[in-house]
């Protein structure tokens, strides 16, 4: 809905007179969907309305484009603007979105553009068993060169492209001259289609055929894409004869990726393939204790020690989990501790309790209580059977979203009134009995497992 | 045969804003989420919670404040999607904010978890702020593609509570307010204790009392709604 005028942004505009039309007329869901993503240019008697992509234009053109004209007509009679609905975006029209190739003067000249990110180098990774091998061959890559292609896989997560744009912030640390490209097998795959469908599908080729280092990161993404595959092999065998360095990251080793053609496969290991491993405990602490100081947030080790034992399987997921830790310290106004940790992580496990059913609570406390199911829904009023019916009817209530009556269907068709009287009983009995205390939390334990 | 007078069409659209979202015990999240909108330290967060928590309420209030702002951001219900392509997905990067909503409908879809998987890429290198909800954690989806479990889960994972029953009068009472409707305490806990009471359930009912309400000329009482709940149910 953002408004831009030959670049320049303007105030409460024709187009913010529409959209408070549209918000009332529209229901919530529609408004965020179809008319909060446009973006509107005002300019020499014409609104433009810039959609993301064909199917919001279609939808827009299809359900609101008369009611935008009459809006139009009624705030502006005299001189009504023309619409115009298109795809795009504010990027295209206030600044040129710097192009890879760019072409001057009828010659293709590259631009510095390389798609590293400088915070990913060799001194913010951080070096474990898991991932000395990589990072030593990464190392080598970087400052002789030797290893052509070095191809790195592993699991998800585990710092692939880290290690990947470290040698290439590395190349340009050496030699800033160097032309170094990092890009993901989608990018390579769509500049190559857009190439070909403007017509320069030469200046494609002549591009990456020049750079000094190209780094592709997932090439497990061009399986199946023939096309993409036949013009990468090309470009890897020039780089290659002219002694330019490639770098690869795959999920595994090159040899069983699928959907690759077998010349490729081929090609891709004749360098050096090194593995990542998941990270130990030793390292999962440390990354932690790295994390925590960017984000300038203090960690006990403590902490990171808790979080490093639950979480195992990727850098990722520790990320995850620390971000929520100082979410949540944030919005307390207090320190991370070992208590907030606790509690903060538990949060999912209460999540957990939330998806269980009344038949799961039911079997969960019979088989507590050791008495047969059916005695819940009986008619049975012996204390040894009344007791874990309520206690059941009250863990019904508070974790599932069961009306009264129908938890009380489901207890052998008691009335509603029956439900709120055992948990209104449950409620007292559990701060006053501790024994009723201890069975609740152990089912709540047990269900939240 | 008696006749029912049909109202006009002019009930309001309830639309989901921070203000008119009760937080009860998902504080941490309601803040979180303001904050991120302000402070932009962190780009992408992931909110799970069962039906009726509040998470698309929660994405489209984003939406709301986000726009605000003279900005643009969209919401994507991949639920609303995921019969049709992918092409949904195509140039939303260049927006100012991405909320995809209900990720649980393209699990087990090879061309949607790609899609989303390369949608992630491109929103994190241009530093877009994205928020994504699913009814489970990622790792509990059953998604075939590790690369989009393992990006899924890289911003925290929030999980939104149920409200308990006092906040779930004081939910349908802001919202039955915003439709210009008076609901008591004693109305608003006869429907926690007689209806499913998940406040997506709960908001259904509220429209139909409305519509009824406006139909049939009548206040909201207990036996207003006890009438209304049992024919409603009768008919189903």
């Amino acid at each position: 809905m953002s408004l831009i005028n030959g670049g320049l942004v303007v105030a409460a505009s024709l187009w913010n007179q529409c959209v408070k039309h549209l918000e009332r007329e529209l229901s919530s869901q529609d408004f965020n969907m179809w008319i909060r993503p446009l973006q509107a240019i005002e300019a020499s008697g014409c609104l433009r309305l810039l959609a993301p992509n064909q199917f919001v234009l279609d939808w827009v053109k299809q359900h609101v484009q008369l009611r935008i004209e009459e809006i139009l007509r009624r705030c502006q009679p005299k001189s009504t603007p023309s619409l115009i609905l298109q795809i795009g975006s504010r990027q295209q029209f206030t600044s040129q979105s710097k192009p890879l190739m760019t072409a001057v003067g009828g010659h293709t000249v590259t631009t510095p553009i390389n798609r590293l990110n400088s915070q990913l180098t060799f001194s913010t990774f951080i070096l474990g068993k898991s991932n000395q091998l990589a990072r030593a061959a990464a190392l080598q890559v970087a400052e002789q060169g030797g290893y052509n292609p070095l191809f790195i896989y592993g699991g998800v997560g585990l710092g692939k492209t880290h290690l990947m744009q470290a040698i290439g912030n590395q190349i340009i640390a050496k030699r800033p001259q160097a032309k170094v490209l990092y890009l993901r097998s989608e990018q390579f795959v769509n500049e190559m289609v857009k190439a070909l469908r403007e017509k320069k599908i030469n200046e494609f080729k002549q591009f990456y055929r020049s750079l000094d280092a190209l780094l592709i990161d997932d090439i497990q993404f061009f399986a199946h894409k023939i096309q993409s595959q036949e013009e990468l092999f090309h470009t890897f065998n020039v780089l290659l004869e002219e002694k330019k360095q490639i770098i690869l990251t795959g999920d595994r080793p090159p040899q069983i990726i699928a959907g690759l053609e077998d010349r490729l496969r081929s090609r891709f290991s004749w360098g050096l393939t090194v593995n990542v491993m998941p990270p130990d405990f030793e390292t999962r602490v440390a990354i932690l204790m790295a994390k925590a100081q960017f984000a300038h947030v203090h960690l006990p080790e403590e902490v990171s020690q808790f979080i490093a034992d639950h979480v195992h399987s990727n850098v990722r997921e520790l990320e995850g989990a620390l971000h929520r830790l100082i979410a949540t310290a944030r919005f307390m106004q207090q320190t991370v501790t070992l208590e907030s940790a606790q509690t903060t992580l538990q949060d999912l496990l209460h999540f957990h309790s939330q998806l269980v059913t009344l038949n799961g609570i039911q079997k969960t406390v019979a088989e507590y209580f050791k008495i047969p199911i059916a005695d819940l829904s009986s008619r049975r009023r012996h204390r040894l059977v009344a007791r874990p019916r309520q206690i059941a009817m009250f863990l019904s209530k508070e974790l599932t979203q069961h009306s009264l009556p129908e938890i009380g269907k489901a207890f052998g068709g008691r009335d509603h009134t029956t439900v709120m009287y055992s948990c209104k009983t449950i409620a007292k009995l559990k701060t006053a009995d501790h024994q009723i205390n201890q069975d609740y939390t152990n089912l709540l334990q047990l269900l939240s497992a | 045969m008696t006749t029912t007078q049909l109202p006009l069409g002019v009930t309001l659209h309830d639309s989901a804003t921070f203000a008119n979202y009760v937080p009860g015990i998902n504080q941490v999240i309601y803040q979180t989420l303001q904050q991120l909108i302000v402070s932009q330290e962190q780009n992408y967060l992931y909110l799970c919670g069962t039906e009726g928590t509040g998470k698309t309420h929660l994405l489209q209030a984003v939406c709301q404040q986000i726009g605000q702002q003279g900005k643009t951001p969209i919401y994507l219900p991949l639920r609303y999607f995921c019969q049709v392509d992918v092409s949904i997905l195509e140039g939303v990067e260049t927006r100012d904010c991405v909320c995809i909503d209900d990720i649980q409908a393209i699990v087990g879809l090879p061309q949607w978890e790609e899609a989303l998987f390369h949608l992630f890429n491109r929103l994190k290198d241009n530093q877009t702020l994205q928020i994504i909800s699913g009814n489970v954690s990622p790792q509990e989806l059953g998604l075939q593609l590790p690369d989009l479990i393992s990006r899924l889960a890289w911003g925290g994972i929030f999980a939104l509570q149920s409200l308990d029953d006092d906040s779930k009068i004081q939910a349908l009472q802001i919202h039955a307010a915003r439709r210009g409707l008076i609901l008591s305490d004693e109305v608003a806990l006869y429907l926690i204790r007689h209806c499913t009471r998940d406040m997506h359930n709960l908001m259904k009912w509220l429209e139909r009392i409305d519509y009824a309400s406006l139909a049939a000329q009548r206040k909201i009482t207990i036996p207003f709604i006890r009438t209304l709940l049992t024919e409603l149910t009768d008919n189903k």
